[in-house]
Protein backbone atom coordinates (compact mmCIF):
# COMPACT_ATOMS: atom_id res chain seq x y z
CA UNK A 1 0.00 0.00 0.00
CA UNK A 2 1.28 3.45 -0.81
CA UNK A 3 0.65 6.95 0.36
CA UNK A 4 -2.52 6.72 2.44
CA UNK A 5 -4.10 10.12 2.86
CA UNK A 6 -7.61 11.44 3.27
CA UNK A 7 -9.64 14.55 2.63
CA UNK A 8 -12.41 15.71 4.96
CA UNK A 9 -14.54 18.69 3.91
CA UNK A 10 -18.08 20.05 4.37
CA UNK A 11 -20.62 18.25 2.18
CA UNK A 12 -21.41 21.10 -0.21
CA UNK A 13 -21.50 21.45 -3.99
CA UNK A 14 -18.83 24.12 -3.61
CA UNK A 15 -16.41 21.39 -2.49
CA UNK A 16 -17.39 18.86 -5.16
CA UNK A 17 -14.52 19.61 -7.54
CA UNK A 18 -11.85 19.59 -4.82
CA UNK A 19 -13.10 16.21 -3.60
CA UNK A 20 -13.07 14.71 -7.09
CA UNK A 21 -9.67 16.24 -7.85
CA UNK A 22 -8.24 14.77 -4.65
CA UNK A 23 -8.93 11.29 -6.06
CA UNK A 24 -7.92 12.01 -9.64
CA UNK A 25 -4.68 13.75 -8.61
CA UNK A 26 -3.69 10.73 -6.53
CA UNK A 27 -4.35 8.38 -9.43
CA UNK A 28 -2.33 10.55 -11.81
CA UNK A 29 0.68 10.46 -9.44
CA UNK A 30 1.03 6.71 -9.67
CA UNK A 31 1.64 6.32 -13.39
CA UNK A 32 -1.89 5.04 -13.81
CA UNK A 33 -2.84 7.88 -16.07
CA UNK A 34 -5.38 6.55 -18.48
CA UNK A 35 -8.17 8.68 -19.83
CA UNK A 36 -10.77 5.91 -19.60
CA UNK A 37 -9.88 5.09 -16.00
CA UNK A 38 -9.89 8.74 -14.98
CA UNK A 39 -13.23 9.33 -16.69
CA UNK A 40 -14.86 6.40 -14.93
CA UNK A 41 -13.42 7.29 -11.53
CA UNK A 42 -14.57 10.89 -11.96
CA UNK A 43 -18.06 9.74 -12.87
CA UNK A 44 -18.26 7.38 -9.88
CA UNK A 45 -16.89 9.98 -7.45
CA UNK A 46 -19.34 12.61 -8.70
CA UNK A 47 -22.32 10.27 -8.31
CA UNK A 48 -21.37 9.16 -4.79
CA UNK A 49 -20.53 12.67 -3.61
CA UNK A 50 -23.60 14.38 -5.08
CA UNK A 51 -25.82 11.74 -3.47
CA UNK A 52 -24.23 12.47 -0.09
CA UNK A 53 -24.40 16.25 -0.60
CA UNK A 54 -28.06 16.17 -1.69
CA UNK A 55 -29.52 13.52 0.60
CA UNK A 56 -27.32 12.44 3.53
CA UNK A 57 -27.81 15.57 5.60
CA UNK A 58 -31.21 16.77 4.32
CA UNK A 59 -32.83 16.25 7.76
CA UNK A 60 -29.99 17.92 9.64
CA UNK A 61 -29.88 21.54 10.76
CA UNK A 62 -26.17 21.78 10.03
CA UNK A 63 -23.84 21.13 7.14
CA UNK A 64 -22.32 17.69 7.51
CA UNK A 65 -18.98 16.48 6.24
CA UNK A 66 -17.60 13.97 3.78
CA UNK A 67 -14.33 12.14 4.28
CA UNK A 68 -12.65 10.45 1.31
CA UNK A 69 -9.77 8.03 1.57
CA UNK A 70 -8.07 6.94 -1.64
CA UNK A 71 -5.61 4.05 -1.47
CA UNK A 72 -3.73 2.70 -4.44
CA UNK A 73 -2.28 -0.78 -4.15
CA UNK A 74 0.44 -1.34 -6.74
CA UNK A 75 1.05 -4.98 -5.87
CA UNK A 76 -2.60 -6.02 -5.89
CA UNK A 77 -3.30 -3.66 -8.78
CA UNK A 78 -6.36 -1.98 -7.35
CA UNK A 79 -7.70 1.34 -6.15
CA UNK A 80 -9.86 1.46 -3.04
CA UNK A 81 -12.03 4.51 -2.43
CA UNK A 82 -13.67 4.97 0.95
CA UNK A 83 -16.45 7.54 1.43
CA UNK A 84 -17.56 8.34 4.99
CA UNK A 85 -20.45 10.55 6.12
CA UNK A 86 -22.54 10.95 9.27
CA UNK A 87 -25.84 11.41 7.47
CA UNK A 88 -28.94 9.26 7.39
CA UNK A 89 -28.27 5.57 6.78
CA UNK A 90 -28.12 4.70 3.09
CA UNK A 91 -27.00 1.33 1.80
CA UNK A 92 -26.28 1.61 -1.90
CA UNK A 93 -26.34 -2.20 -2.18
CA UNK A 94 -30.00 -2.31 -1.15
CA UNK A 95 -31.00 0.17 -3.83
CA UNK A 96 -32.91 -1.56 -6.59
CA UNK A 97 -31.38 -1.36 -10.05
CA UNK A 98 -33.43 0.76 -12.45
CA UNK A 99 -35.60 -0.76 -15.12
CA UNK A 100 -33.66 0.43 -18.15
CA UNK A 101 -36.60 -0.32 -20.42
CA UNK A 102 -38.61 2.52 -18.83
CA UNK A 103 -38.39 6.12 -20.04
CA UNK A 104 -35.92 8.09 -17.93
CA UNK A 105 -38.72 10.23 -16.49
CA UNK A 106 -40.40 7.13 -15.03
CA UNK A 107 -37.27 5.73 -13.45
CA UNK A 108 -36.52 6.20 -9.77
CA UNK A 109 -34.40 9.27 -9.02
CA UNK A 110 -30.77 8.39 -8.45
CA UNK A 111 -31.23 4.90 -9.80
CA UNK A 112 -29.21 5.38 -12.95
CA UNK A 113 -26.23 6.86 -11.10
CA UNK A 114 -26.14 4.00 -8.62
CA UNK A 115 -26.47 1.50 -11.45
CA UNK A 116 -23.46 3.11 -13.17
CA UNK A 117 -21.42 2.97 -9.94
CA UNK A 118 -22.22 -0.74 -9.59
CA UNK A 119 -21.35 -1.38 -13.23
CA UNK A 120 -18.01 0.47 -13.22
CA UNK A 121 -16.61 -0.66 -9.87
CA UNK A 122 -15.49 -4.23 -9.26
CA UNK A 123 -16.49 -4.50 -5.61
CA UNK A 124 -18.77 -2.49 -3.31
CA UNK A 125 -19.02 -2.76 0.46
CA UNK A 126 -21.20 -0.77 2.83
CA UNK A 127 -21.11 -0.52 6.60
CA UNK A 128 -23.08 1.52 9.11
CA UNK A 129 -20.87 2.04 12.15
CA UNK A 130 -20.97 4.60 14.99
CA UNK A 131 -23.63 6.59 13.15
CA UNK A 132 -21.54 6.77 9.97
CA UNK A 133 -22.10 5.52 6.44
CA UNK A 134 -18.94 3.87 5.18
CA UNK A 135 -18.90 3.05 1.48
CA UNK A 136 -15.91 1.19 0.08
CA UNK A 137 -15.48 0.95 -3.68
CA UNK A 138 -12.77 -1.13 -5.32
CA UNK A 139 -11.55 -0.88 -8.89
CA UNK A 140 -9.01 -3.21 -10.43
CA UNK A 141 -6.31 -1.32 -12.30
CA UNK A 142 -4.58 -4.36 -13.76
CA UNK A 143 -5.66 -3.32 -17.25
CA UNK A 144 -4.30 0.18 -16.74
CA UNK A 145 -0.78 -0.78 -15.58
CA UNK A 146 2.18 -1.83 -17.70
CA UNK B 1 -30.79 33.39 -40.90
CA UNK B 2 -30.01 31.75 -37.61
CA UNK B 3 -31.18 33.21 -34.37
CA UNK B 4 -28.70 33.05 -31.50
CA UNK B 5 -30.87 32.34 -28.50
CA UNK B 6 -28.33 32.02 -25.79
CA UNK B 7 -24.58 32.20 -25.49
CA UNK B 8 -22.29 31.72 -22.54
CA UNK B 9 -18.56 32.20 -22.62
CA UNK B 10 -16.19 29.83 -20.83
CA UNK B 11 -14.95 31.90 -17.91
CA UNK B 12 -12.84 31.06 -14.86
CA UNK B 13 -15.87 29.87 -12.91
CA UNK B 14 -17.53 27.87 -15.65
CA UNK B 15 -16.58 24.41 -16.83
CA UNK B 16 -19.14 24.41 -19.60
CA UNK B 17 -19.43 26.58 -22.67
CA UNK B 18 -22.61 26.34 -24.66
CA UNK B 19 -24.65 28.22 -27.18
CA UNK B 20 -28.02 27.60 -28.77
CA UNK B 21 -29.09 28.49 -32.30
CA UNK B 22 -32.52 28.02 -33.82
CA UNK B 23 -33.25 27.87 -37.53
CA UNK B 24 -36.15 26.35 -39.48
CA UNK B 25 -37.42 24.27 -36.57
CA UNK B 26 -33.93 23.04 -35.72
CA UNK B 27 -32.30 23.80 -32.40
CA UNK B 28 -28.53 23.47 -32.54
CA UNK B 29 -26.75 23.21 -29.19
CA UNK B 30 -22.96 23.58 -29.13
CA UNK B 31 -21.30 22.12 -26.03
CA UNK B 32 -17.68 22.39 -24.86
CA UNK B 33 -15.99 21.48 -21.59
CA UNK B 34 -17.65 19.56 -18.78
CA UNK B 35 -21.38 18.91 -18.44
CA UNK B 36 -21.59 17.80 -14.82
CA UNK B 37 -23.72 18.24 -11.70
CA UNK B 38 -22.66 21.83 -11.18
CA UNK B 39 -22.75 23.03 -14.79
CA UNK B 40 -25.85 21.24 -16.10
CA UNK B 41 -28.55 23.33 -14.32
CA UNK B 42 -27.72 26.40 -16.44
CA UNK B 43 -27.99 24.42 -19.65
CA UNK B 44 -31.19 22.76 -18.49
CA UNK B 45 -32.72 26.16 -17.85
CA UNK B 46 -31.88 27.32 -21.39
CA UNK B 47 -33.17 24.08 -22.93
CA UNK B 48 -36.35 24.30 -20.91
CA UNK B 49 -36.92 27.78 -22.32
CA UNK B 50 -35.94 27.06 -25.92
CA UNK B 51 -37.21 23.55 -26.70
CA UNK B 52 -40.71 24.41 -27.88
CA UNK B 53 -43.37 22.59 -29.85
CA UNK B 54 -42.13 24.20 -33.05
CA UNK B 55 -38.77 22.43 -32.70
CA UNK B 56 -38.65 19.25 -34.75
CA UNK B 57 -34.95 18.47 -34.48
CA UNK B 58 -32.36 19.12 -31.80
CA UNK B 59 -28.69 18.74 -32.69
CA UNK B 60 -26.08 18.59 -29.93
CA UNK B 61 -22.60 19.40 -31.26
CA UNK B 62 -20.43 17.50 -28.78
CA UNK B 63 -16.94 17.17 -30.26
CA UNK B 64 -15.58 19.72 -27.77
CA UNK B 65 -17.40 18.15 -24.83
CA UNK B 66 -14.80 16.49 -22.59
CA UNK B 67 -16.99 15.02 -19.85
CA UNK B 68 -20.60 14.25 -19.16
CA UNK B 69 -21.95 12.99 -15.85
CA UNK B 70 -25.25 11.22 -15.16
CA UNK B 71 -26.80 14.60 -14.39
CA UNK B 72 -25.51 15.81 -17.75
CA UNK B 73 -27.01 12.79 -19.51
CA UNK B 74 -30.33 13.54 -17.81
CA UNK B 75 -30.10 17.11 -19.12
CA UNK B 76 -29.65 15.88 -22.70
CA UNK B 77 -32.37 13.30 -22.18
CA UNK B 78 -34.75 16.00 -20.99
CA UNK B 79 -34.82 17.23 -24.58
CA UNK B 80 -35.67 13.78 -25.92
CA UNK B 81 -38.65 13.61 -23.60
CA UNK B 82 -39.74 17.16 -24.37
CA UNK B 83 -39.83 16.95 -28.17
CA UNK B 84 -42.43 15.03 -30.16
CA UNK B 85 -41.82 11.33 -30.76
CA UNK B 86 -41.31 12.04 -34.43
CA UNK B 87 -38.53 14.55 -33.72
CA UNK B 88 -34.85 13.66 -33.86
CA UNK B 89 -32.37 14.35 -31.12
CA UNK B 90 -28.96 14.06 -32.75
CA UNK B 91 -25.63 13.76 -30.94
CA UNK B 92 -22.77 14.78 -33.23
CA UNK B 93 -19.08 14.08 -32.60
CA UNK B 94 -19.38 12.63 -29.09
CA UNK B 95 -16.07 11.29 -27.78
CA UNK B 96 -15.70 7.58 -27.04
CA UNK B 97 -15.77 7.99 -23.25
CA UNK B 98 -19.10 9.79 -23.54
CA UNK B 99 -20.52 7.19 -25.93
CA UNK B 100 -19.38 4.44 -23.54
CA UNK B 101 -21.38 5.97 -20.69
CA UNK B 102 -24.46 6.40 -22.89
CA UNK B 103 -24.20 2.72 -23.87
CA UNK B 104 -23.67 1.69 -20.25
CA UNK B 105 -26.85 3.58 -19.37
CA UNK B 106 -28.64 1.90 -22.28
CA UNK B 107 -29.72 5.33 -23.47
CA UNK B 108 -27.82 5.39 -26.74
CA UNK B 109 -30.76 3.94 -28.68
CA UNK B 110 -32.87 7.00 -27.86
CA UNK B 111 -30.60 9.26 -29.92
CA UNK B 112 -29.34 9.52 -33.47
CA UNK B 113 -25.56 9.33 -33.05
CA UNK B 114 -23.26 10.70 -35.75
CA UNK B 115 -19.49 11.05 -35.82
CA UNK B 116 -19.42 14.40 -37.58
CA UNK B 117 -21.63 17.20 -38.79
CA UNK B 118 -20.74 16.31 -42.38
CA UNK B 119 -21.95 12.75 -41.77
CA UNK B 120 -25.24 14.08 -40.47
CA UNK B 121 -25.76 16.58 -43.24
Amino acid sequence: MINVTSLKVPATMKNLDSMINYVLDKVKKFDLYDKKLLYKLRLVCEEVLVNIINYAYQDFDRVGYIEIICNIYNQDKKIILKFIDEGIAFNILEYEDPDLTLPLSERKAGGLGIYIIKTIMDNIEYYRKDGKNILILTKSIANFME
Amino acid sequence: MSNILAERGLDMNSKLEFNLKEYNGVLEVFLAGDLDSSSSPKLLKELDYNVKESINRVIFLMDKLEYISIKGIRTIFFVKERVADSSDVVLVGAQNNILDILKLSELDDFFVIKESEEQYN
